[in-house]
């Protein structure tokens, strides 16, 4: 069984969204709240994957929610509220993810908090998919904060580098650089974890 | 390794969305917290609990899986036990990927797979309709509005009890003959409070459910919820359901006893229905009643009688025997309609009073059981054998039957006699009749007779006649002239009677035997027998 909604079948279904919609508008807080459940766990999971930290995760998702909420009388429905709602969390995780970065610039964090390191892992786990890709994710949340806030928001949450661009408020080109200098990264740490076996 | 390399790398290791029960538990703290951060947009109001959001939380979440799993259903061929496309629960949580935008108009399209597979028993389909919370409850009202009336039981599918707004639907539906019986069914299944309450509201404005409405309110009432259902009741026979103060009757407290009698009119409390209702009825019920009847409720009195209650007898006796002929005679056709023997004896005991002629009429309809059991009664009780042979002569041609049959054994035949000589029956100069032809002597079956028809019963003339056709004459007309003037038009006919005018006739014609004919010497050896009896 597919953890996901067959697409040929999401698309058979007509979209009740505008009636819960309109409910929300009206000031139906119990429509809203499905809306915001169906928008849930999209939205808990690109919040993980751009500050790490669930707890972190869970304000930005709140205050993303709280936004849309005060701003449903002004969506126009040029996109899917979906679609409208994670720019709005997105945006809001990215402020998030630079006051990260400088708190942490400025408190050192301890050891624990940066988690196993890599080089620790056993060769045989190294081997298997899942470790490779535990270890990916090691490696992703060490790059520099910027490029792994552009890195994500590209390679995990399907932005196009222009809407990246867009949302980060940042030049297209300082963008594409920051992508560029990521997976340079994390070639390089790859090859050098392979040379190390 | 190359970009693509990468890429493809990069792609495996994404972090994959919350699921299952840590989906769930930051959903309701993410809800909370934009509750709280809206608290000043919220008018004052209280922000929704932890728990109303938890439930929220979940029931929109199963909404979304019981979408996956009715379109999963019917991309699989319209199978209902097909598997889920975007989901599935397991130990009690979602688990898999968000459907995106679910409708309710699409599931209701594809309900009728899920209904009819939950309607066959298939638990997958049950377990998803039941934790799609107010969706799966939308998907099967779908089905009954579409006419499935089975599909109401599973409203309450997990037991649990049906929100206010369906309770209403329900009650709805049970103004559809088609649908009344499972609607009804449905809110007898309710927690007793509040199918009491549904049912009674119905029990008082459907007249037509009532039998229906009654039943289930029974049922809920051998469930252990019999205080309700006698309420729900109650307030149905105030409101004129005969069957539902049947029910109060079998079923209610004896404190009932007086609500209903407060309630009901006495010709509803007089209904066939619930006089046989109290005839059935607990001892305390009865006697509840019978103490209200004790202290003047006619309604109650009235009542115990329909019953026939044994109890209400020596009530109506004390009524009975009242100066006023209106109370004594209602409450000597209460006795009447009681018929037990002690009612009847109460009759007899009651001839004498004011209504005395009401009750010689009543009792004149005994019947032939009523008056064996006189006849027995009067057999075993000395104290009630006057009453029980007054009853037995004004009985009519039963209680004169049964009244010769007992003159017939020689302990009882003088009191029958006397009974017979004051009857206010037509045939009872007949049955003295009879009696002396069962005698050694017609002698004192004359005299009664002579006595009958100073009374003024001319049925005692012919009787003597008859008697004085078959041998004693002259005793015959002594009793005519004694009985005066009632007497003189059958001395008339005796006179233009051979047989009587000539006296009495040899003892040959009679057919006595020689040696039986009563000589001087046979008359005085029989008298020192009878001296020489030590007794």
């Amino acid at each position: 069984m597919s953890s996901r909604t067959d697409p040929r079948l999401i698309a058979r279904v007509p979209n009740d969204e505008s009636r819960l919609l309109a409910a929300a508008r009206a000031g139906d807080r119990d429509a809203f709240d499905s809306l915001a459940v169906r928008l849930l766990p999209r939205l808990l999971g690109t919040a993980q994957r751009l500050l790490r930290d669930p707890v972190e995760a869970e304000e930005v998702v709140a205050a993303a929610l709280a936004r849309v909420h005060a701003a449903l009388a002004g969506f126009r429905g040029a996109s899917a509220l979906a679609t409208w709602a994670h720019q709005i969390l997105c945006r809001l995780a990215a402020d998030r993810v630079r006051v990260l970065a400088r708190q942490r610039v400025r408190e050192r964090p301890l050891p624990d908090d940066v988690g196993p390191r890599a080089e620790a892992l056993e060769p045989g786990e190294v081997a298997s998919q899942h470790e490779q890709g535990q270890r990916l994710r090691l490696l992703v949340d060490r790059l520099p904060p910027t490029q792994r806030l552009v890195l994500v928001l590209v390679a995990w949450e399907g932005l196009s580098l222009r809407q990246a661009a867009e949302l980060l408020a940042m030049r297209y080109a300082t963008v594409k650089s920051n992508v560029h200098h990521a997976r340079l990264a994390l070639r390089d740490a790859l090859e050098r974890q392979r040379d190390s076996r | 390794m190359n970009r693509l390399d990468l890429d493809r790398l990069l792609t495996r290791a994404r972090p994959g969305d919350p699921t299952g029960l840590v989906l769930e538990r930051a959903a309701v703290r993410v809800l909370a917290r934009v509750a709280s951060r809206e608290g000043a947009s919220l008018e004052g109001r209280a922000p929704p609990s932890l728990a109303a959001l938890r439930r929220r939380v979940v029931a929109a979440l199963a909404a979304i899986m019981l979408l996956a799993f009715a379109l999963g259903g019917s991309a699989g061929g319209g199978s209902a036990g097909g598997g889920s496309a975007g989901g599935k629960f397991e130990n009690g949580a979602f688990q898999g990927g968000g459907a995106g935008g679910s409708s309710i108009a699409t599931l209701r399209t594809s309900c009728p797979d899920v209904v009819a597979a939950a309607l066959r028993g298939e638990v997958g389909a049950r377990r998803s309709l039941r934790q799609a919370g107010a969706v799966g409850r939308a998907c099967v009202w779908s089905a009954i509005d579409a006419g499935q009336g089975e599909a109401l039981r599973l409203l309450r599918e997990g037991g649990r009890a049906l929100p206010e707004a369906d309770l209403e639907r329900v009650c709805a539906l049970a103004l559809r003959p088609e649908l009344a019986r499972l609607a009804v069914e449905a809110l007898a299944e309710e927690p007793a409070r509040v199918a009491c309450d549904r049912l009674g509201r119905l029990l008082v404005t459907q007249a037509g459910l009532e039998g229906l409405l009654v039943t289930a309110l029974q049922r809920v009432a051998v469930r252990g919820g019999r205080f309700e259902a006698v309420e729900a009741l109650l307030s149905g026979a105030a409101a004129g359901r005969t069957l539902a103060a049947r029910a109060v009757v079998l079923l209610g407290p004896a404190s009932s006893a007086e609500r209903l009698l407060v309630l009901l009119p006495a010709a509803a409390l007089e209904s066939e229905d619930l006089v046989v209702a109290l005839a059935a009825a607990r001892s305390t019920f009865v006697a509840r009643v019978l103490r209200r009847a004790e202290a003047g409720d006619q309604k109650a009195l009235a009542w115990a009688v329909g019953a026939r209650l044994a109890a209400c007898v020596p009530l109506l006796h004390a009524q009975a025997v009242e100066p006023d002929e209106q109370i004594a005679r209602a409450a000597l056709a209460g006795l009447a309609r009681i018929g037990t023997t002690e009612a009847w004896l109460a009759l007899a005991r009651s001839t004498a009073a004011a209504a005395g002629e009401t009750a010689h009429e009543l009792l004149a309809h005994l019947d032939a059981t009523a008056a064996l059991l006189l006849v027995a009664r009067i057999e075993s009780s000395a104290r009630d054998r006057a009453a029980g042979l007054a009853a037995l002569a004004s009985g009519g041609p039963q209680g004169l039957a049964a009244l010769a049959r007992l003159g017939a054994k020689p302990a009882f035949a003088p009191a029958v006699i006397d009974s017979l000589t004051v009857s206010p029956c037509r045939g009872a100069a007949e049955r003295l009749l009879e009696l002396a032809q069962g005698h050694d002597t017609a002698l004192p079956i004359v005299a009664a007779l002579g006595r009958r028809l100073a009374l003024g019963h001319a049925d005692a003339g012919g009787a003597l006649l008859a008697l004085g056709r078959q041998g004693a004459s002259r005793a015959a007309v002594k009793a005519l002239e004694a009985a005066g003037e009632r007497g003189e038009r059958f001395l008339a006919l005796a006179a233009l009677d051979p047989a009587l005018g000539e006296g009495p006739r040899p003892y040959a014609q009679r057919g006595v035997p020689g040696d039986r004919v009563p000589t001087t010497e046979r008359v005085a050896s029989a008298g020192a027998r009878r001296a020489a009896r030590p007794y």
